[in-house]
């Protein structure tokens, strides 16, 4: 009798080892897949969170030079210091799902000679990412941090962006403006109606000419004492498609013919 | 003696019973499982920011947005979109999700969130 009972004691022993240990065996592996879970949405988020933050804060940066486009006109003999005064800046930072996040962006337009890559990979920021011919473009740094549990993001990137203005054809539409007003002008010196006369003759064409270019040309002139006259001319870009929607951009030319 | 072992035998089946309740691998697998719907969200928002592209939620309208977001919307995932903190009255989210999600967008002049859920099949 008592050998069965030490049996019976023994056999339930090792039967409750083994479903501990099967037990444990199955909480081991069932950890390691709840953590290799975790660890992958750790990733996921990290990378819609760069994504999105990346993205955002480049277009904030566009919004600025939008901004100062919109607001500022350019003068046809100064292109090369008011394009050189163009720059933007945007940080953003936070907490998301337990990930630290920040990302910097600064940019810059982009010199004629400067390696700006001719496609970009920013594509949540397209059509104003990359390079597109004819058009401002900038030239973008970009970093990205990010800290969540044990897994950790950094990124630091040139990219190129784009507004669609067209520089280089309000540039030349300036210049053959100015120089088909001066032309005009300067053939009757110092008799007005023929001057008024000239500059009648020439202005539609030079509308015509603008507007096949997609600019709105206006254009005057007037005495600027004894024989002298001054004329100017301002160019539109109406309703270009900007990041927060459209906006005009103008520029300025002027001259004199003494 | 007798008493002894009938004893240290139950104070071992008690130890071992309470090892198997505590060691529980049901609350770890909810936890994967839970982590991997997150996953397929994230992956659900990234997709739709990515074909709708940041300037659109950026410059279009509320209607546009919304729009969008129910075409976006399927059996699997639905999706509502907050401009301003005002969500489409269109869109209702589901009364029991097996997960959700959300993403703020701080673009120009305004607070995008995108929110998705992962409908129970």
């Amino acid at each position: 009798m008592a050998r069965k009972a030490v049996a019976a004691t023994l056999a339930a022993v090792v039967l409750l080892t083994v479903l501990v240990v099967a037990d444990a065996t199955v909480m081991s592996a069932q950890n390691n897949l709840a953590s290799s879970a975790l660890t992958s949405y750790l990733e996921s988020r990290e990378a819609l969170l760069e994504q999105s933050t990346a993205g955002s804060a480049s277009l904030q940066v566009l919004a600025q030079v939008q901004e100062y486009l919109a607001s500022n006109v350019a003068e046809c003999a100064g292109f090369p210091q008011y394009f050189a005064s163009i720059s933007g800046a945007s940080s953003i930072s936070g907490e998301d799902s337990g990930i630290s996040y920040s990302t910097n962006a600064t940019a810059v337009v982009a010199n004629a000679g400067s390696q700006v890559p001719r496609s970009d990979n920013l594509t949540t920021v397209a059509p104003f990412s990359g390079y597109a011919a004819g058009a401002l473009n900038l030239y973008e740094v970009l970093g990205v941090d990010e800290v969540g549990g044990s897994v950790s993001l950094e990124r630091h990137e040139t990219h190129a962006l784009n507004l669609p203005i067209a520089p280089d054809s309000a540039s030349s539409l300036c210049a053959s403006t100015l120089g088909a007003l001066a032309d005009a002008l300067s053939r009757s010196p110092c008799n007005a109606t023929l001057e008024q006369a000239a500059f009648a003759s020439v202005l539609p064409g030079l509308v015509d000419e603008a507007a096949a270019r997609g600019f709105a040309l206006t254009a005057g002139w007037g005495s600027a004492g004894a024989c002298s006259v001054a004329y100017w001319v301002t160019l539109v870009e109406v309703g270009v498609a900007g990041v927060t929607g459209s906006f005009d951009w103008t520029v300025h030319g002027s001259g004199t013919i003494a | 003696m007798q008493f002894i072992d009938i004893a240290v035998a139950s104070g071992y089946a008690a130890v071992c019973l309470s090892l198997i309740v505590l060691m529980n691998p049901v609350a770890s697998r909810e936890t994967a499982v839970e982590a991997a719907s997150q996953s397929t969200l994230d992956s659900a928002i990234s997709g739709f920011v990515a074909h709708e592209g940041l300037p659109f939620f950026a410059a279009s309208s509320q209607g546009s947005i919304c729009g969008s977001a129910a075409a976006a919307s399927n059996s699997t995932f639905a999706f509502d979109v907050l401009v301003q903190g005002s969500g489409c009255p269109s869109l209702v989210a589901p009364s029991s999700p097996r997960a959700s999600s959300s993403l703020a967008l701080e673009l120009p002049g305004r607070t995008v969130v995108i929110e998705a859920w992962l409908e129970r099949q």
